[in-house]
């Protein structure tokens, strides 16, 4: 009888704690500062579906939101951001990310036009011994499933200035990568937004699934 | 302080009433006593006492007190026992006068203050207040970090009071206190050491290089030279292996703050464990010369063996395993996508396979020619598994789903684990990890297999495994029966500011499964190289024909110098192995000799190792004391130069902030438990007693 009791109550749980999501969430990086955050909102669920059907990866179809100065930033292998506009991060905020990143966290910055000078300060106060370098073109980032052999693809035009992919790099390894003048994010949306050609989506798409596939796979 | 019983208060007169009666009936009632009045009285009292005494005892009465505690303030010196400290320009006031200053400024605060003194460098030791002899500058690093850490682990339930901080601000380990510091409630008076002038000298501010190279390989070398105050001389840095100079460069300093990295390519050739030198021009007037020689190892190896990573889909567990196993240097890791794998298996000593073979990726093929070539493999178990073809496999370990479900399993280490040992560090850390995503349903594991951890889930310690081993036909299978392995690693910096225990944990799994079974009878585990001021501590394990482990015979080691010396010793037996621990070796080169005679046969077992010089606190000798001010402003306190520390005591003593606090707690005692009141009654009744006799009565 007690045994009976014993394996029931076992089962009840092992019931409440199981049906969580199996699989791999990723982030969108909700900052201070003024900045639209949640500017292109289609594009983090298109690219996850994208890898999750070309590159067989399993990333829970839904992003989560996580605040900079958040604990939960380390529950995400890959955070994304975007936007257009100012961004503070607080002292307690940059530490924050800084040991998420030096862990072995992971920051795709993309500019949606007007993001550059304000990130490029406050990463600044994230890694005051680092700055951005160019990634040249051999670097793996542009060469996973998808082959870039001159580089981050132009998505969007603003300015007309050619599209640039930059990075910090930690101790050999990059932790944050920045796509600058290219507007990947618009790209990710659903073609109905901006209005970009199929073929200029499926670069887009394809770029992004490099850039996961490199922070999982290197 | 309160009386209470559990009758009526009432009963208190009834109780006098009743003793006054007794002493009415005795002494003027019965007229066999002849008394005078003053006896009388006396008498009749102190028998009407004593039996009102009884009576009252009868009701159980209790004491009601509120007791008060006093929780002293704490005040904690923490002391830089670095060796920076002593390669200042003032190291004789170091090592003379000032550990009698701190010894005075630890005694002002008398017995108000609950004093501890701790000492600061590689790690924090508590020690005796009244002793200064710890301090002998030795320590071969300083993080001023860990003792914040400390110290809310171990007080974070007491009076904190504050915190005096003497160091000369130099730190190359752990985090940057100043973070830890701004986060403390308690102030952190700080007292700066050193000197923070630029002291005039040339040394080496850092050699990169790999700890291995392959033989025939070249491998870089980066030396960082630097000077202060030294421009216009010309230098020489030479790098030599024993009599042969490798490398020779002249140098201009060419300003007063110099830094030059220079690069150097070396050839391994031959096998085995090579020591380089460093040396630079020794200068006038530099400060120490100390720092002007460098040494570094390099292990060259014949060939590095060779680890794949397959993958279903990426999956960030793959980049944090891949980064753990590349962190020892020992392995050559490729990583795949299932797709795009052609090689051959027998290139590899492991193969990872990452939720294979899954639906869409039966992996058919590689399958086959692990199970052909009896390769060792290691199964990362998820939700894109397979789980009937894994089942398949025999790998150890069987597993049914339920329902598509999921659970949420933290590690719990099976203490009966023996496959092999791992630090007490990382064990202290597995409790701590985040969960990994585990299959909800049933597992049946073979009766041979081998649990390393099993899955905690929920709080409730599960007999179902989350790291498994399994041996078949000399064939090595390891289970990892969950995903999201990548996220111990990140968890893993948030506790220790490093990767160094999820590496170690990963490696030794790697190792484990990838090494081919070792047939000798005899085995002998040394490092091949040691650090400084750590011990040296070598294993040896002996095995009977059926290899089974003994340690009835005695086994010995001699050890020798470069200088010929020799040290011989036995090796004391722990459970069934051998252990040697040396202590600490002068820095320089040794040979061992260890050898046993167990039933008819001899055995021996040679090798080398070296015991490597840390030279990372003379690396950079110019105090630090705006990080001190920092500290003492972000916790409301003030920074000290050290002939000026005795006026902390005014200062904390003046700070209302620093008092004693008072606890207090109700407390409950029976007075029929305290001796105290029988006591009284037998001295009513004894004295009465003893008057009555004077008196001539019975």
């Amino acid at each position: 009888m007690l045994k009976t009791k014993h394996i029931v109550l076992w089962m009840m749980v092992l019931l409440l704690s199981c049906g969580m999501a199996q699989g791999q969430k990723i982030a969108l990086l909700k900052y201070r500062g003024g900045g639209d955050w949640y500017s292109n909102p289609t594009s983090l669920p298109n690219l996850i579906a994208f890898c999750n059907k070309n590159l067989g990866t399993s990333i829970d179809k839904d992003p989560a939101t996580v605040e900079v100065g958040s604990a939960d930033i380390f529950q995400y292998p890959f955070i994304h951001m975007t936007g257009h506009g100012n961004v503070v991060f607080s002292e307690d905020e940059a530490q924050n990310l800084r040991a998420y990143l030096i862990s072995g966290g992971f920051l795709h910055i993309d500019d949606n036009y007007g993001l550059n000078n304000f990130i490029r300060t406050q990463m600044k106060a994230v890694f005051p011994e680092l700055d951005f370098v160019e990634l040249p073109y051999n670097h793996p980032i542009y060469h996973q499933k998808y082959d870039f052999p001159r580089g981050l693809p132009k998505i969007h035009e603003h300015d007309g200035k050619p599209a640039q992919g930059f990075g910090l790099i930690w101790e050999g390894r990059l932790v944050c990568f920045f796509s600058y003048e290219c507007d990947l994010g618009d790209g990710w949306e659903d073609a109905i937004v901006h209005g970009d050609s199929e073929a200029t989506r499926t670069k887009a798409l394809q770029m992004g699934a490099n850039i996961i596939q490199y922070v999982f796979t290197r | 302080m309160s009386l209470l019983t559990q009758y009526s208060l009432w009963f208190l007169p009834l109780c006098l009433l009743v003793g006054a009666g007794c002493a009415l009936l005795l002494y003027y009632k019965s007229t066999t006593l002849d008394l005078d009045q003053k006896s009388r009285i006396i008498m009749s009292c102190l028998r009407g006492l004593a039996v009102s005494l009884i009576c009252f005892l009868l009701l159980a009465p209790m004491l009601k007190m509120m007791m008060k505690e006093l929780d002293k303030p704490l005040i904690i010196f923490a002391v830089d026992n670095s060796e920076s400290i002593v390669l200042s320009k003032d190291s004789a006031y170091y090592r003379t006068d000032y550990p009698q200053q701190l010894k005075q400024l630890v005694n002002s605060f008398g017995n108000k203050y609950d004093v501890k003194v701790y000492s600061v460098g590689e790690k924090n030791q508590l020690q005796e207040n009244d002793n200064t002899d710890f301090m002998d500058f030795s320590e071969k690093s300083t993080d001023l970090s860990a003792i914040f850490n400390d110290v809310s682990t171990l007080y974070g339930n007491r009076n904190i009071g504050s915190m005096i901080l003497l160091s000369d601000g130099i730190v190359n380990s752990g985090s940057n206190p100043y973070y830890k510091a701004s986060s403390v409630e308690y102030p952190v008076y700080t007292v700066g050491l050193g000197s923070t002038e630029t002291t005039t000298d040339l040394f080496f501010a850092g050699v990169n290089h790999n700890k291995q190279a392959l033989k025939g390989n070249y491998f870089p070398v980066e030396i960082k030279v630097a000077a202060n105050q030294l421009a216009n001389n010309n230098i020489t840095l030479t790098l030599t292996e024993g009599d042969e100079v490798l490398m020779s460069k002249n140098m201009t300093i060419n300003s007063r703050k110099f830094f030059e990295t220079v690069s150097a390519n070396l050839q391994a050739t031959t096998k085995g464990l090579h020591k380089y030198k460093l040396t630079l021009t020794e200068l006038d007037g530099e400060l120490t010369y100390v720092n002007n020689t460098a040494y570094f190892y390099v292990e060259v190896i014949d060939s590095r063996e060779k680890i794949a990573i397959v993958y279903n889909g990426p999956h960030p567990d793959v980049a944090a395993i891949k980064s753990a196993l590349e962190s020892a240097e020992n392995y050559e890791v490729t990583v795949l996508s299932i797709q795009d794998f052609r090689a051959s298996v027998d290139d590899y000593s492991l193969i990872v396979l990452h939720q294979l073979p899954s639906a869409g990726q039966p992996a058919a093929n590689l399958l086959a020619q692990i199970e052909k070539t009896g390769t060792s493999c290691l199964f990362i178990v998820g939700s894109q598994t397979n789980l009937s073809a894994f089942n398949n496999l025999n790998a150890g370990i069987s597993i049914q789903q339920n329902k598509n479900l999921f659970n949420s399993a933290v590690p719990l280490y099976n203490e009966n684990f023996t496959a092999f040992t791992f630090s007490e560090e990382a064990r202290q850390l597995l409790p701590k990890l985040p969960p990994m995503t585990t299959i909800f349903g049933d597992y049946k594991s073979m009766v041979a297999s081998n649990v390393f951890l099993y899955q905690k889930i929920n709080n409730v310690n599960t007999q179902y495994p989350l790291i498994l081993f399994n041996e078949r036909n000399g064939v090595k299978t390891g289970v990892i029966c969950g995903t999201g392995i990548w996220q111990w690693k990140l968890y893993n910096y948030l506790y220790t500011q490093g990767h160094r225990e999820f590496d170690e944990i990963i490696n030794k799994i790697a190792t484990y499964l990838s090494v081919k079974a070792d047939k000798s009878l005899f085995r002998v585990s040394a490092k091949n190289v040691y650090e400084e001021y750590k011990p040296v501590v070598i294993t040896a394990e002996l095995y009977n024909e059926s290899y089974e482990l003994v340690n009835d015979a005695d086994v010995s080691i001699v050890i020798t110098a470069e200088d010929g010396k020799k040290y011989e010793q036995q090796l004391s037996k722990q459970n069934n192995q051998y252990v040697l621990n040396m202590g600490e070796l002068p820095v320089g080169d040794y040979s061992w000799l260890c050898s046993t005679k167990y039933g008819k046969n001899s055995y021996s077992k040679s090798g080398r190792f070296s015991v490597d010089e840390v030279l990372i606190e003379s690396t950079n000798l110019v105090a630090d004391h705006s990080l001190l001010q920092s500290i003492a402003t972000a916790t409301n306190a003030k920074f000290f130069l050290p002939r000026e520390m005795q006026q902390i005591e005014q200062e904390i003593k003046a700070n209302d902030n620093i008092k004693p606090i008072a606890n207090y707690s109700k407390k409950y005692s029976l007075l029929l438990s305290s001796w105290v009141y029988f006591a009284c009654i037998v001295l009513l009744l004894a004295v009465e007693w003893f008057l009555r006799k004077w008196n001539g009565g019975i």
